[in-house]
């Protein structure tokens, strides 16, 4: 038998997504097999299949030669498929050593035998190599600690198959080094790793095959040692026939003042050496893998987090930003990722979601002027062509795409200087898509600075002046006009400089 | 090097138990306010009287430490001291049976409403905390109750005793306590409870029936209320359809002061005792003094009870700071 698990042809759909189509993914007993892909190409969804969170719409899973159908977790786990999840799937407050054997404790009678699930427990984790008292509260060891204590569970329950989601996004060098070294002894136990990160270097340092996703569909499975990091991260996020044709600008910059520059940010732990400017009038992108640090730079810039180490210049004065309103403060604006979270209020009004951060500007000793925010939304309904049937409308009720332009119309009607789009075609379809590029190409030509984060390379192509590549926590190159291409940035992205 | 980590080991002790020091700290000042406060008699009385709350702390810990919550006891306690106190008229085997079974069959529909109906367990438990005592007071006509023919062997659950002192309430508190506590370390479903309190999902996860064990945390919880109202009935011999009117809030308030967590998973069975043993003995050293009005009870408890919060709060922001990183061997 060559292959532990061999999963054919698997099908997924939810309402009116294809997840999954056609997947094909097989792993040998002893091996560590990465699985790769973006946001939205169907890595979570496949793992959740095979784990039993979720049930398959079509294919076959062949478990140890034979055909099985996975029904619930209960099932994985005893078949033996472990999890260590990103966020850890343990109970923090009992002791280490119950996390590890829980619902498996030791009875003398009926009761439980506390003395021997601490030695158990302490001989597994000595056995692994870990100085972890089995007896102390799981929640006083961080994070890499719990998972390591999480593997250890997996091996009790003598599993064939470990799967680590993203292990070492929280983990620092060492401790990455440290769980490296435990993942290369569970492979020479023969047990079957799937290994999924977003860091290259830890992807090409550790697996022997990769399997590649994107969109949903299989890509192909590559020995790791045969498949460059260019060739990767092209079948990754690369989009052979998409129009990069520019987007017409009417903005001439003449000033060299930067409305937005960072110096040398240092945030932990996912920025290492962040330096970025952004004058006046100018479309920057920011560009990147998944993890690489676009969205926390934006984070920082907006006062969302405050950064370890380094400068934030507003208009060439030094600012310290601790809180998101000192962003709004500084007349930043920020259209986040997670519409639905962060974004709208759904059962607030058209209305009401528009006025939601200007509401001081529009009042008049504490009361609001009606009229003054009538006149507001309705200049922007007609300006951004908001589809609704009036402003009273409840905005959960509006498309993906006129959801974003209430959205924008809000941060606009706090009249900033600069705006932050983060991820802002995502779940939109593509006539909408248009609208919005066309929107922020109007906003630029107002004389605002705008900072574009989108994992489409055509995206930035064809709105962005500039272009900033993100590698691993760290600038690792600027592009400029027409040079911003989809093999010029997959290029920084895979040697990590120009 | 020994001695030190004695001390250690002590200090660590104190700290995991906090609400003994609490306790000492009680004990003291009502020896002070009140010589004959430390006197075997009082102290077996004192017992006595707090015996109903503390049994109903009890199942409050299991409903708070599985994660959930039951506002329902006060009127359940009463409920059943009805029921108890109605059935005593007949037998007293009776009484007793059927007391239980209601209790736990009133609990078993709490945790339906929870698990089944999906509905929070505070507004579920509400719901029930107000329908109860609605439905006592009809069945008592908003009169206390006092059944037509008196059963001294019902009546001698809670009046009598062995030798002077230990007086049969006192016996079954304590060894409800010892029961309680041994379940929730030694036995599956004990560990169930705390691993659905600490963290749902993963619980579900790894294949445990969340459902069966909020479930019986709800029918514990409907048990210790029918045990208390029995021993309410019979020690009064006569229910008043008010009795028990805020217990959910004691019994909450002493799982609080005695280091139980209301977000769940955390906590033990002899805190949450002590704890009820705290505020039991303010109500009585409120009652043996003569300087402060009642009313000062209240603020007191309140305060206490924001005091252990605090404290709580003060120890976690630390251990955050203190997190232990592995080395490898």
């Amino acid at each position: 038998m060559e292959y532990i698990l061999e999963m054919k042809d698997i099908q997924k759909s939810f309402p009116g997504v294809r997840a999954l189509d056609g997947i094909d993914f097989r792993l040998k007993p002893g091996e560590i097999h990465s699985l790769m892909g973006e946001n939205g190409a169907g890595k979570s969804t496949l793992i959740k299949i095979l784990t039993g969170v979720y049930r398959k719409d079509g294919g076959s899973i062949i478990f140890d030669g034979r055909e099985v159908e996975i029904n619930s977790t209960i099932d994985a786990q005893n078949m033996g498929i472990s999890t260590v999840y990103q966020e850890l799937n343990m109970i923090p407050y009992l002791s280490v050593g119950e996390n590890i054997f829980l619902g498996r404790y030791p009875k003398k009678g009926n009761m439980i035998d506390w003395k021997k699930l601490y030695k158990d427990a302490g001989e597994l984790l000595q056995g692994m190599g870990l100085h972890i008292d089995a007896q102390a509260i799981l929640n006083t060891y961080g994070t890499a600690a719990q998972q390591m204590i999480s593997i250890a569970r997996a091996i009790s329950l003598n599993c064939k198959i470990i799967v680590l989601d993203e292990p070492t996004s929280s983990l620092d060098t060492d401790e990455v080094q440290m769980l490296f070294q435990l993942v290369k002894e569970l492979k020479e136990k023969g047990i079957a790793v799937i290994f999924i990160s977003h860091r290259l270097d830890e992807i090409y340092e550790i697996s022997d095959r990769i399997t590649v996703l994107k969109d949903g569909h299989y890509e192909g499975t590559y020995l790791a040692s045969e498949l460059s990091q260019k060739e990767l991260i092209t079948k990754m996020i690369g989009r052979e026939l998409e129009q990069s044709e520019k987007i017409e600008r009417s903005y001439e910059n003449s000033s060299d003042e930067c409305i937005i520059e960072l110096d040398q940010i240092i945030s932990k732990p996912k920025l290492k050496d962040i330096s970025l400017r952004i004058k006046k009038g100018e479309i920057v992108g920011l560009a990147g893998l998944l993890g690489a640090g676009r969205t926390e730079t934006a984070q920082v810039i907006f006062g969302y987090t405050v950064p370890d180490a380094g400068t934030i210049k507003v208009k060439d004065a030094s600012v310290i930003l601790r809180t998101p309103r000192d962003g709004l403060q500084h007349k930043m604006a920020f259209c986040t990722e997670n519409r639905r979270e962060e974004g709208i209020i759904p059962n607030m009004s058209v209305r009401d979601n528009i006025l939601l951060s200007s509401l001081a500007s529009i009042s008049r000793h504490g009361f609001l002027d009606r009229a003054k925010g009538e006149e507001i939304v309705n200049e922007y309904i007609e300006r951004f062509h908001i589809k609704t049937p009036d402003a009273g409308q409840k905005i959960k009720n509006l498309s993906g795409g006129n959801q974003q332009k209430v959205i924008l119309a809000r941060w606009l009607a706090t009249q900033p200087d600069f705006i932050i789009f983060d991820e802002p075609t995502r779940g939109i379809d593509v006539g909408a898509k248009k609208d919005v590029e066309i929107l922020i190409a109007q906003i630029a030509d107002m004389g605002l600075g705008v900072l574009l984060i989108s994992s489409e390379m055509s995206e930035l192509a064809r709105n962005c002046d500039r272009v900033y590549v993100l590698r691993d926590g760290k600038i690792a190159g600027e592009i400029y006009g027409a040079e911003i291409r989809q093999e010029n940035i997959t290029k920084i992205i895979a040697e990590g400089k120009r | 090097m020994k001695n030190k980590n004695m001390i250690r080991k002590i200090l660590h002790f104190f700290s995991e138990n906090a609400s003994i020091i609490g306790l000492a700290f009680m004990l003291l000042v009502g020896t002070l306010i009140n010589s004959s406060f430390l006197t075997v008699d009082n102290i077996s009385n004192i017992l006595r009287q707090m015996s109903t709350v503390s049994i109903v702390t009890l199942g409050m810990t299991v409903v708070i430490i599985s994660g959930s919550i039951d506002l329902s006891v006060g009127s359940l306690f009463c409920l059943t001291a009805f029921i108890s106190s109605y059935l005593s008229q007949y037998n007293t085997i009776l009484a007793v049976a059927g007391t239980l079974a209601a209790g736990m069959a009133i609990g078993a529909f709490n945790g339906f409403l929870v698990t089944k109906m999906r509905i929070h367990p505070w507004i579920a438990t509400l719901a029930m905390m107000l329908g109860l005592r609605g439905l006592v007071l009809i069945l008592t006509k908003e009169d206390t109750y006092k059944p037509g023919v008196a059963n001294t062997a019902f009546e001698s659950i809670a009046r009598g005793s062995i030798g002077t002192f230990l007086n049969y309430p006192l016996i079954i508190m304590l060894v409800l306590a010892v029961l309680f506590a041994l379940m929730m370390k030694y036995t599956r479903i004990g560990r169930d409870f705390y691993v659905c309190g600490g963290n749902r999902e993963a619980a579900r996860m790894m294949g445990i029936n969340v459902e069966r064990a909020i479930n019986i945390s709800f029918i514990l919880s409907g048990f210790t209320c029918a045990v208390s109202g029995i021993i309410l009935a019979a020690r009064l011999g006569s229910v008043s359809p008010l009795a028990g009117d805020g217990n959910e809030m004691y019994a909450i308030a002493s799982c609080v002061v005695g280091g139980i967590y209301l977000s769940g998973g955390r906590g033990k069975v002899h805190g949450a005792f002590i704890g009820s043993m705290i505020i039991g003995l303010l109500t009585n050293i409120f009652n043996m003094q003569s300087w402060l009005s009642t009313f000062w009870e209240s603020v007191i408890t309140g305060s206490l009870v924001l005091i252990v919060v605090l404290l709580q709060k003060v120890s976690a922001m630390r251990a955050e700071h203190n997190r232990k990183i592995v080395e490898t061997i």
